[in-house]
């Protein structure tokens, strides 16, 4: 993997840190003024990011679609703390890594089932399930888990 | 990367594939997964640097190692 720079780290964590505040990422036009950049460069750091991590901008736009474990476009995964639900995760596993975001907070998830079931409702703090209901949910993906792309591990 | 209520809600799900039924595990197996330091790390201010490091790289392997079929 290639080196990175601490120019990487702030654009990085500028973007999340506005995904934890506000659940939604920031055009990077937005994003510049804030790193004092342009741009461009903006737009550069972000798809750089995305080539290390199992994020991606939407498809033939130069938006943020996915910046786990949250996701920008809406998902079924729904992610709510303090009774405010502003976030949709990435998908039902990365639903799980969100509230290392939240420290201390308890952060609930809902979801659908898939098969018109009543829905999923877990609850979780600092990375300890404390609910699940029904206490039988389990975890399954039909999608590769993107073993044979280094840099999309998760994909 | 889906959630289901059960076992036997995710193997009648149209899109099951038998293939890949090693990724079928109850709730608490992907809460641990999903606690491992490549994803807790994503909140330190450093992320991108330590993910790129050696650190990174064997929290990297760590992962695979437990999600491969």
């Amino acid at each position: 993997m290639a080196a990175v720079g601490p120019e990487l780290d702030l654009t990085y964590w500028t973007i999340m840190r506005e995904m934890v505040a506000t659940g939604v990422a920031p055009h990077y036009a937005e994003l510049a003024p804030q790193l004092g950049i342009s741009p461009s460069e903006s737009l550069r750091r972000i798809e750089r990011i995305m080539e290390l991590t199992p994020g991606w901008m939407h498809p033939g736009t130069d938006y943020i679609a996915s910046f786990p474990p949250f996701n920008n476009q809406p998902t079924p995964y729904r992610v709510a703390v303090d009774g405010r639900q502003r976030w949709f995760a990435q998908c039902g596993f990365e639903a799980l890594a969100c509230s290392w975001f939240f420290p201390g907070k308890v952060v609930h998830i809902d979801a659908p089932c898939l098969l018109g079931d009543s829905p999923l409702h877990l609850e979780m703090r600092d990375g300890e399930l404390l609910l699940a209901e029904p206490e039988t949910v389990v975890g399954y993906t039909r999608s590769r888990l993107g073993m044979e792309e280094p840099n999309q591990p998760f994909r | 990367m889906n959630l289901f209520r059960s076992e036997q809600h995710a193997r009648n799900w149209n899109e099951w594939n038998e293939e890949l039924c090693w990724t079928l595990h109850p709730v608490v197996w992907w809460v641990e997964t999903f606690g491992m330091s490549i994803f807790r790390n994503r909140a330190r201010p450093d992320f991108m640097t330590w993910l790129a490091g050696e650190e990174g790289a064997e929290a990297m392997t760590q992962l695979r190692a437990r999600v491969s079929g």
